[in-house]
């Protein structure tokens, strides 16, 4: 089943719309904008998928570096731990 | 004292109450004149399926309506809702609509919105129960059509979802119930 509103929050950022209920019928269009239609939503769908993740991975990317940074200027993981707790697991 | 027809002892308002230390408070129903307060009728609809937007602007829940005739001008109608919202990066606010008239909500001051109750969860996205609970005058022997309404400041605002409404079993659908009890004036 493909999250519609999901996708649309990624593929039509700043639209205004409501959505009763799951399927493509209870879309209503509030914006300016065309409505996309539901193959466009459906197509958007994956599209919107790969880019949270991408943006996780970028984030955990970040991280890692952010935390190989700390590291090499003699942090422990002790002190890390205590002082940057949001770097555990990077 | 005075007995009604079928056999049940009341009390009349020219009764001295102290006088019958053995009437019970059950009998308050048949206290002579005082028959206000009593509930006439109760409407209730729940919403079972979703519903978000990411509308700025107030917009319908729908299926959250309920319609109430009062018999009398004078009934009072106590409305009572549970909304399950759902915020996703966004300031939740909900209000209570009779007919096309927003009714219960704050006052407006400068930028600040007139709304009946708010959610905001901060950064990421949870879930939790806002209530409504006004007693409203309709003055009104007419059918009346009570809602509620919500929007966002921005991202996503979701009714009877929870957390990110991924397909996973921690991650239930809710409801969500408005109530429109009657009550003589």
């Amino acid at each position: 089943m493909i999250d519609i509103a999901f996708t649309l929050t990624h593929s039509h950022p700043g639209a205004e719309w409501t959505l009763d209920g799951d399927d493509y019928a209870g879309l209503t269009w509030l914006s300016d904008t065309p409505k996309p239609t539901e193959q466009e939503i459906t197509d958007a769908y994956p599209l919107a998928v790969k880019a949270v993740a991408d943006k996780e991975k970028t984030r955990l990317k970040a991280l890692s570096d952010a935390r190989a940074f700390a590291l090499s200027l003699g942090f422990t993981e002790a002190m890390l731990a205590v002082m940057y707790p949001q770097l555990k697991g990077a | 004292m005075a007995v009604t027809p079928a056999g049940t002892p009341y009390v009349e308002s020219s009764d001295n109450v102290a006088d019958y230390p053995g009437v019970s408070l059950a009998l308050a129903n048949h206290i002579d004149g005082l028959d206000g307060g009593k509930v006439l009728q109760v409407v209730s609809v729940t919403k079972v399926d979703s519903f978000t937007t990411t509308s700025t602007s107030f917009v319908d829940i729908t299926g959250l309506t309920a319609n109430i005739t009062p018999s009398t001008a004078t009934s009072k109608i106590l409305v009572l809702c549970k909304i399950a919202i759902n915020p996703r990066l966004a300031v939740a606010m909900s209000q209570l609509v009779r007919g096309a008239t927003v009714i219960g909500g704050g006052t407006a001051a400068g930028s600040r919105p007139s709304a009946m109750s708010t959610f905001f969860p901060g950064e990421g996205t949870h879930t939790t129960d806002i209530s409504v609970n006004f007693l409203d005058s309709p003055a009104s022997t007419s059918e009346q059509t009570y809602k509620i309404q919500v929007r966002s400041n921005s991202g996503t605002t979701a009714v009877n979802t929870s957390v990110g409404d991924n397909d996973d079993s921690n991650q239930p659908r809710l409801s969500s119930t408005i109530t429109l009890m009657e009550i003589s004036a």
